[in-house]
């Protein structure tokens, strides 16, 4: 089993949808594979956060005391409302902040890696760039040659670098 | 001679010679295809080359030769993106793709294909590749 594999079927592990051999192979992984088991731990701990929040009950009198709440502040609204306010009620402010943290978060988390893998990618390009699979360039005498006639058979025999056709027999 | 006895000595016979007659058999093929899949190129038969280039990759190469068929996929890529076949030349990526098993090789094909998404400007998939190439290279130890 690859990571790709066993990192998509680990909510499936996780609702206990798999098949025994699915669970022994994705368990085997586990054991062998540090990426994963760490990615298979921090799902694990969400997963019992969320099974946590399920049994967080609210007893009766907290409900009465929301809405008394709820009741009272009716009367007592600003005389001048805000275009905001008008159009979202007070409800904009946690969105905006929610939004705001969420941003903030995600550019900490995601642009950080983000920026340096393209930093990696463009030190690749440059490398690739110069990994020359043509052959050397013609001589004015030939002129200018089809690019199927410069690249190599990377098949022959001869072939022993990235210079020439590896399939080619000579 | 009695057929098990046959059987016996064929089991016990080196499998060396087999193997490397049989790899060049397989190499040989190879060789050919190629060069019909360069000729489709170089005659804008761009249609067929996908299933000529698939005769390639589907040939049974021994682990030690997988390298060859990353060398490939970058030659024949190579020349269709001269000719502005990038489609076509993602299409044989994912060919090499399927037909290698080891992770080094995937990482470089992944490398590949996001070299080309590149040269056809577009970048986002060219990450998303480049990414998943990092990715292994990281699991893989
Ligand atoms: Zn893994």
């Amino acid at each position: 089993m690859d990571c790709q594999a066993c990192i998509d079927s680990l909510t499936a592990f996780l609702d206990d949808e798999l098949s025994a051999p699915e669970k022994e192979v994705l368990q085997t992984h586990l054991t062998q594979c540090r990426p994963c088991r760490q990615e298979h731990e921090s799902l694990l701990d969400s997963y019992q956060w969320v099974d946590q929040l399920t049994d967080l009950e609210m007893d009766s009198t907290g409900w009465t005391r929301i809405h008394s709440e709820i009741t009272h502040l009716a009367p007592g609204k600003p005389a001048w409302v805000s275009p905001f306010q008008f159009l979202f009620g007070s409800r904009w402010i946690p969105v905006a902040a929610g939004t705001l943290g969420v941003a903030i978060l995600s550019f900490f988390f995601l642009a950080g890696p983000k920026a340096e893998m393209q930093d990696e990618f463009q030190v690749y390009l440059e490398q690739r760039e110069q990994m020359v699979i043509r052959r050397p360039p013609p001589s004015p005498l030939e002129g200018i040659r089809e690019i199927t006639t410069d690249l190599p058979n990377p098949f022959t025999v001869s072939y022993d670098s990235s210079q020439s056709n590896p399939f080619t027999q000579e | 001679m009695p057929s098990h006895l046959v059987l016996l000595i064929l089991l016990l016979s080196p499998h060396t010679a087999a193997f490397s007659q049989n790899w060049s058999q397989v190499r040989g093929s190879a060789e050919r295809q190629h060069e019909m899949v360069m000729m489709l190129i170089r005659n804008g038969d761009f249609g067929r080359v996908l299933e000529t280039s698939r005769q390639i990759f589907s040939l049974k190469f021994p682990a030690s030769q997988e390298h060859l068929l990353v060398q490939e996929g970058r030659i024949l890529s190579e020349a269709l993106a001269h000719h502005q076949q990038f489609q076509i030349a993602q299409g044989l990526l994912d060919q090499a793709l399927r037909a290698v098993r080891s992770n080094p090789s995937k990482i470089d094909l992944f490398k590949e294909k996001a070299y080309l998404f590149t040269r056809q400007g577009r970048d986002k998939e060219a990450m998303e590749f480049f990414e998943r190439a990092m990715e292994l290279e990281k699991s893989s130890p």
